[in-house]
């Protein structure tokens, strides 16, 4: 169970024009707490991400972190987007730079610390190439290197191995997982994937499709790193794919 | 090679000499290019001589009149006694000024316009009629307003401004908002998206549009040159010579006005490959 007092609340709900995205969402995410948001594609998971970044308004409600409302120019955020975000001008290494520039950490302490996530990521050999010269899998660990380099107050995963083979994405979620022991991060994991929420959440928050509702909240109480063959590991999953909104959408077949 | 042993190692061993399967081209792409071009060229002076033999016109450019045209011009000059060397100066000299006015203001308010849309906006009743203006039209105004060199550069800045505005202006809303929302999730201001993803963003669609720019200011120097008074230029020799009904001299100006034109753009492109590494197409 989540203890301490919350790092940052959610209370909003979002529409487009006149198209209801998010019903009304509200929960805290904890200290060093690893949140995972699950739910089907096409929910407003996104939307989701961007609220709690600062990055959009929410229509109704706030999103505060540390008790006030949060903004990207005062709070250390880092964010790994869903699609694309390497710059395709700037090779892997001043791609990853970009982070620290904003922030003003420039000189040997920038170098050392793009050096160590670039290693973490396994990019250290493919420090001065450019986007286009890489495969899909490695561009998105960049985004997710530029985003481990800033030591900050939240970590936003959107997505960030659905472009991912499953080989990787199993090495890349060890690695999450590690980091996030290590460095001590707050951490907002959005995915469509059950398995991955199980295996690498906390807490867990089941939306539906949209109108996103939270529809379960799920305190996964294993210890970590979680044997994906464990009888309650499986048990677990099938109740998740039971509930069902989720089933609906795999019936749904929006995938 | 068994295929027990590939099951057992899972290591597919190729025994083979490489070079076997790349094979090194014999000619270079380039090499041909250029050996094809050359063919054009010879196909094009066929079809020209085929004309000049057919046409009953004694006023027909021919072959060799255009050559012993640009000879006597490079040598001995032309009537007033200026070499070709001279009028290709000067055109060069009033086409980048025109040119270069046209650039910086085009990317200035292409930029400005582009960031603050509401400006394009609410001016669009006098930029967009203005824009399909010819310059050939603007030269009577040209004559009345202004003098010496600043015709020039005024009917060339209207022949080169727009392509290079509006390639400038379009480029900006397609800026991914991705790219400037990753600078922007780190606390990155205004003026940090415009310097580290708008303008890197939009550089490939200014030097596109420069160079359209550049081929559009030479298109113009034969209507500056019309009005700009001198006797010295390439466009001037044209009209002098036409004058004359020296249809092999005329030629020889329009030969010279394509081959530097050919040249500035063939720069250009050289200098966007060099700039712009990382939009070559390689990829693992």
């Amino acid at each position: 169970m989540p203890v301490g007092k919350p790092r940052i609340e959610i209370d909003v709900a979002h529409s487009y024009d006149s198209i209801v995205v998010l019903d009304h969402i509200k929960f805290d995410v904890y200290e060093n707490e690893f949140l995972c948001i699950l739910g089907p594609s096409g929910c407003g998971k996104t939307t989701m991400a961007n609220l709690i970044a600062g990055l959009l308004k929410p229509s109704v409600g706030t999103v505060k972190l540390n008790g006030e409302i949060v903004n990207p120019q005062k709070h250390n955020i880092s964010y790994v987007f869903q699609a694309r975000s390497c710059l395709p001008w700037r090779t892997v290494k001043d791609n990853v730079k970009i982070a620290l520039e904003i922030k003003g950490i420039s000189g040997p302490v920038a170098e050392e610390k793009i050096a160590n996530v670039l290693q973490i990521v396994g990019l250290q050999d493919f420090a001065d190439y450019y986007p286009n010269q890489i495969s899909g899998g490695m561009k998105q660990r960049v985004a997710i290197a530029r985003a481990f380099c800033v030591e900050g107050d939240l970590l936003i995963l959107d997505e960030p191995f659905g472009s991912l083979d499953a080989q990787t994405r199993y090495v890349m979620q060890m690695e999450v997982l590690k980091i996030c022991e290590k460095m001590k991060r707050t951490v907002i994991f959005i995915t469509n994937n059950i398995e991955e929420s199980v295996f690498l959440a906390d807490r867990l928050i089941v939306l539906s499709s949209v109108p996103a509702r939270m529809i379960k909240e799920i305190n996964v109480n294993f210890s970590k790193p979680r044997n994906v063959t464990h009888p309650d590991f499986l048990q677990l999953r099938t109740s998740i794919s039971n509930l069902s909104e989720i089933a609906q959408d795999a019936v749904g077949g929006s995938r | 090679m068994a295929n027990t042993e590939l099951a057992e190692t899972g290591v597919v061993q190729f025994n083979g000499n490489p070079e076997q399967i790349i094979k090194p081209r014999r000619i270079p792409r380039r090499l041909k290019i250029y050996g094809y071009n050359l063919i054009t060229l010879g196909i094009f002076f066929l079809v020209w001589y085929g004309i000049q033999s057919s046409t009953t016109s004694s006023y027909f450019p021919t072959i060799g009149g255009v050559e012993r045209a640009a000879i006597g011009l490079v040598t001995k000059g032309d009537i007033q006694g200026f070499s070709l060397v001279q009028h290709a100066w000067a055109s060069s000299v009033r086409v980048f000024a025109g040119f270069g006015l046209a650039l910086v203001m085009g990317v200035t308010l292409g930029l400005l316009m582009g960031l603050y849309p509401f400006i394009y906006e609410n001016s669009k009743v006098i930029i967009e009629p203005i824009r399909f203006i010819p310059p050939i039209a603007w030269i009577p105004m040209s004559m009345i307003l202004l003098r010496g060199f600043a015709r020039y550069v005024f009917i060339i800045w209207v022949g080169a401004f727009f392509p290079i505005f509006i390639s400038v202006l379009m480029s900006i809303p397609r800026v991914e908002t991705i790219l400037k929302d990753s600078v922007k999730v780190y606390g990155g201001s205004r003026w940090d998206i415009l310097k580290r993803i708008v303008i890197p963003s939009v550089t490939p669609e200014i030097l596109a549009g420069a160079r359209i720019g550049l081929g559009d200011s030479w298109m113009c120097i034969v209507a500056a040159e019309m009005i700009g008074g001198e006797p010295i230029g390439a466009g001037r020799l044209i009209l002098k010579y036409a004058d004359l009904l020296n249809m092999n001299a005329v030629v020889v100006g329009m030969i010279l006005i394509g081959i530097i034109g050919f040249a500035c753009n063939e720069v250009v492109l050289q200098i966007e490959k060099r700039l712009f590494r990382w939009r070559s197409q390689i990829t693992l």
